[in-house]
């Protein structure tokens, strides 16, 4: 065109006239293709937009806040936290152009539960803005929008809601104004909840509602009973390492937290709180004497005359003055007597294999809150920690540790990884072997035979086949130095059906004040509750029939049973002596 | 004008001049097909374009219903989950119903042992017991024994003198509940038996 256009005063020749026509009808006929080709483009893409477009979306909550998570279900899917849309009402002071105290008065009408002053203080606000109030409704933001008024502004965002209110408060945990977690699992998956990735999906725990909720009760009211301080639980899958309930009390509304996290309401005893559990340690002791072959003879007799280590004084309390047999050591919880396995083991066995079993590490599971063990220094590690470890003292342990290791020794000696979330049907762990399968069951055997003829009678379900040991420990003075006869902490733990163990339970009441003191008759009572409920939900059926009793028979004629009609051993020599009179 | 005033003679510049008037009537052909098709696919491209948004809204419309919806029915199911959370239920059961846990008894080895739960292990076959009431409450011709004759029946058509018109024939009655039981039948038993065989009749004692 530059050709076509040129002035005429250029000379040119025809044959160069030919040659410029050509190149500009060559040019032309570019810039049409190219234009046609670009027309065609646009078409072709608004052809695309208009049909192949894909579905409109939808999704999720359409608030500004970022903090949308994922909710939170047991493992049966019942909703444990959900997300839900609300407002936060905001006031710009220097923008109110209506009455103020006619907008107060308004204001005061819609928001019942808001204080007045509160919302007058907000607006007299000398800054250019101030929340009035969080998370109200959108019937109220409806409500509140019709005012007209341009200095409330109102700002979308999320609310968290917890239906069961209390219910497992420690291990759900809360999040704080702003939407993040603050505690329990709402903190511990904190990315896993708000991933826009994964947070259409709901996070599945392995609690079950209902073991949850039997196992608070009976503690509450076994609290409330004896007027203790505080109660925690745990059950645990022994197969799985799920934990399907763990209770910390007292408890809170996790949907009003409110107060500050160190509160002692707020503080997890089942995760963080350590404790000297006393003697539900002795399982423990006698297991490792007999794996690491410390007691060969489950026949040796081992005195129970008080023993004086350091400034120590080791005695029974249940004195049988008699010298007692290794099965009769714990049916009787004679502290003298594991304190003389412990002493024969040695410091080396004994820390290698709570080491083993965990109990030297922090609390397991996933959630941040979890306690460190106490126990004592390698230089202060001698001969009188070694037997006060033995039965129970001198080693502080939260219940959660306490399961997670009676999960190994009743689980055929395989220690499994604890878990808080829900494991796939075929998915668990294989696990790591601490203890034989000889060693565990025989362990399993006597604390069967505790809970017959022992200390933990009281926890004693029929037809479950409960095993199990009462641990009833002092608590520590607050100086640190010595303990207080007068606190006690009360444990119970144990698993059933021990035919073939499946749960742990682990029952621990703190500082009961009122009635006795004793674990067998505060957290015992409470642990056979708790599995008279939650049995019938986790599909364990009674038998009452002594053929469905674990194997006793290693330990005939080692111990005296108490009931000889519920005795295995007992009844199977009944029936030999009726075959042999005719 | 020149092919007006020279008759047929054709002149190269009539030829021109023709040539150049087919090449015009052409491009005005192809211009007026052109702008047709244009008008054509511009309006087709229009109506596609206005068919395609207005479902383009209606599915907006209906994917914002959903989502209302949606909400709606979390709003409805968080509060069916509050109001029936394990907490309010325990406390229910604790003021109201009173559930205990089920014991150990109540579990059966088979559902065959249904019909016996809750019997006794020695306590009496069923049957004696329905004989109680049929001791108190049946005719007593029933309760003659088999080795006796049976008396006859009166005929309806000519019935004995002072015999009740009433009276109907007994009816069959297993032997299994003529023994006659030794024990007094209880109250509601007999108040069922009373129903079912009837009021006492003359016959009866």
């Amino acid at each position: 065109m530059r050709v076509a256009a040129s002035p005429d005063s250029q000379v040119r020749l025809p044959g160069h006239r030919q040659m410029a026509l050509a190149l500009a009808r060559h040019r032309l006929a570019i810039g049409i293709l190219l234009f046609a080709t670009f027309t065609l483009l646009i078409g072709l893409r608004l052809f695309e937009l208009s049909l192949f477009d894909g579905p409109v979306r939808h999704r999720g909550l359409a608030t500004a806040s970022p903090r949308i998570r994922a909710d939170i279900v047991d493992r049966n899917g019942v909703a444990l936290a959900s997300t839900f849309e609300a407002y936060a009402l905001a006031a710009r002071p220097r923008d109110i152009v209506g009455n103020r105290d006619e907008l107060v008065a308004r204001l005061a009408a819609i928001l019942p539960e808001r204080d007045p002053e509160q919302i007058r203080a907000a607006l007299d606000h000398d800054g250019p803005f101030r929340y009035i109030t969080r998370r109200i409704l959108p019937e109220q933001a409806e409500a509140i929008r019709r005012l007209g008024e341009p200095g409330l502004t109102l700002e979308r965002e999320t609310e968290r809601l917890y239906p069961h209110v209390g219910l497992a408060a420690h291990l759900i945990g809360f999040t704080g104004i702003d939407g993040y977690g603050e505690a329990g699992i709402e903190r511990a998956f904190e990315e896993r909840l708000t991933d826009p990735a994964t947070r259409d999906r709901p996070l599945a725990l392995s609690i079950d509602v209902r073991v949850q909720q039997a196992l608070e009760s009976e503690l509450q009211a076994q609290m409330d009973l004896h007027e203790a301080v505080g109660a925690a639980g745990v059950v645990l899958d022994v197969k799985t390492g799920e934990v399907l309930g763990m209770a910390s009390l007292p408890a809170y509304d996790v949907n009003r937290p409110g107060g500050l996290t160190g509160m002692p309401s707020h503080m997890n005893r089942a995760t963080l709180g350590v404790y000297e559990l006393g003697s539900t340690f002795k399982a423990f002791t006698i297991a490792m004497a007999l794996e690491s072959g410390a007691v060969t003879d489950l026949g040796e007799r081992f005195p129970t005359t008080p023993v004086a280590v350091g400034r120590y004084r080791i005695t029974d309390d249940h004195p049988k003055n008699y010298p007692l047999s290794v099965p009769e050591v714990l049916i009787y919880s004679s502290n003298v007597g594991t304190a003389r396995m412990a002493e024969r083991m040695g410091r080396e066995v004994q820390e290698s294999y709570l080491r083993k079993l965990g109990l030297m590490d922090r609390a397991p599971g996933e959630l941040l809150e979890s306690g460190r063990p106490l126990y004592p220094a390698d230089n202060n590690w001698g001969l009188s920690a070694i037997m006060t470890i033995g039965f129970g003292h001198g080693i502080a342990v939260t219940p959660l540790h306490l399961a997670s290791a009676y999960a190994t020794l009743v689980g055929g000696g395989v220690r499994r990884p604890v878990t808080f979330l829900k494991v796939p049907p075929g998915q668990a762990p294989a696990g790591e072997r601490v203890f034989s399968e000889r060693t565990a069951k025989l362990v399993n055997g006597m604390l069967r035979l505790a809970v017959l003829d022992g200390t933990g009678r009281q926890a004693d379900a029929d037809g479950y086949r409960i095993g199990g040991k009462t641990g009833t420990a002092e608590k520590v003075l607050t100086t640190g130095r010595g303990y207080d006869r007068r606190h006690n902490i009360t444990t119970f733990a144990g698993a059933f059906p021990m035919d073939d163990p499946r749960y742990v339970v682990i029952a621990m009441v703190d500082d009961p004040t009122k009635g006795s003191r004793m674990a067998a008759l505060v957290a015992g009572p409470a642990f056979q509750k708790t599995v008279r409920r939650i049995a019938p939900v986790l599909h364990v059926a009674p038998d009452m029939s002594l053929g469905a009793e674990p194997d006793l028979a290693p330990f005939d004629g080692l111990y005296t049973p108490r009931d000889p009609r519920r005795d295995p051993n007992a009844v199977r020599h009944a029936a030999m002596a009726t075959e042999v009179a005719p | 004008m020149n092919w007006l005033a020279g008759g047929m003679a054709r002149t190269p510049a009539d030829t021109a001049a023709n040539f150049s008037a087919t090449a015009a009537r052409r491009t005005w052909t192809a211009t007026v097909w052109l702008v047709a098709f244009t008008i054509v696919v511009a309006v087709s491209g229009y109506s596609l374009s206005l068919k395609v948004a207005s479902e383009r809204q209606q599915t907006e419309q209906l994917a914002r219903a959903n989502h209302a919806l949606e909400t709606d029915l979390k709003a409805l199911d968080a509060e069916l989950r509050v109001r029936m959370r394990m907490p309010q239920l325990q406390s229910w059961n604790d003021r109201v119903l009173g559930l205990v846990p089920i014991s150990a008894s109540q579990y059966l080895q088979s559902p065959l042992r249904l019909a016996d739960y809750g019997r006794a292990a020695d306590s009496a076959p069923p049957l004696p017991k329905a004989q109680y009431a049929v001791r108190d409450e049946a005719p007593k011709r029933a309760q003659t024994p088999e080795s006796q004759p049976a008396p006859r029946l009166a005929r309806a058509d000519a019935p004995p003198r002072g015999a009740p018109r009433a009276a109907p024939p007994p009816e069959a009655i297993p032997a299994a509940i003529l023994a006659r039981a030794t024990e007094e039948a209880p109250a509601d038993l007999l108040q069922q038996v009373r129903l079912v065989l009837g009021a006492p009749t003359a016959l009866a004692p």
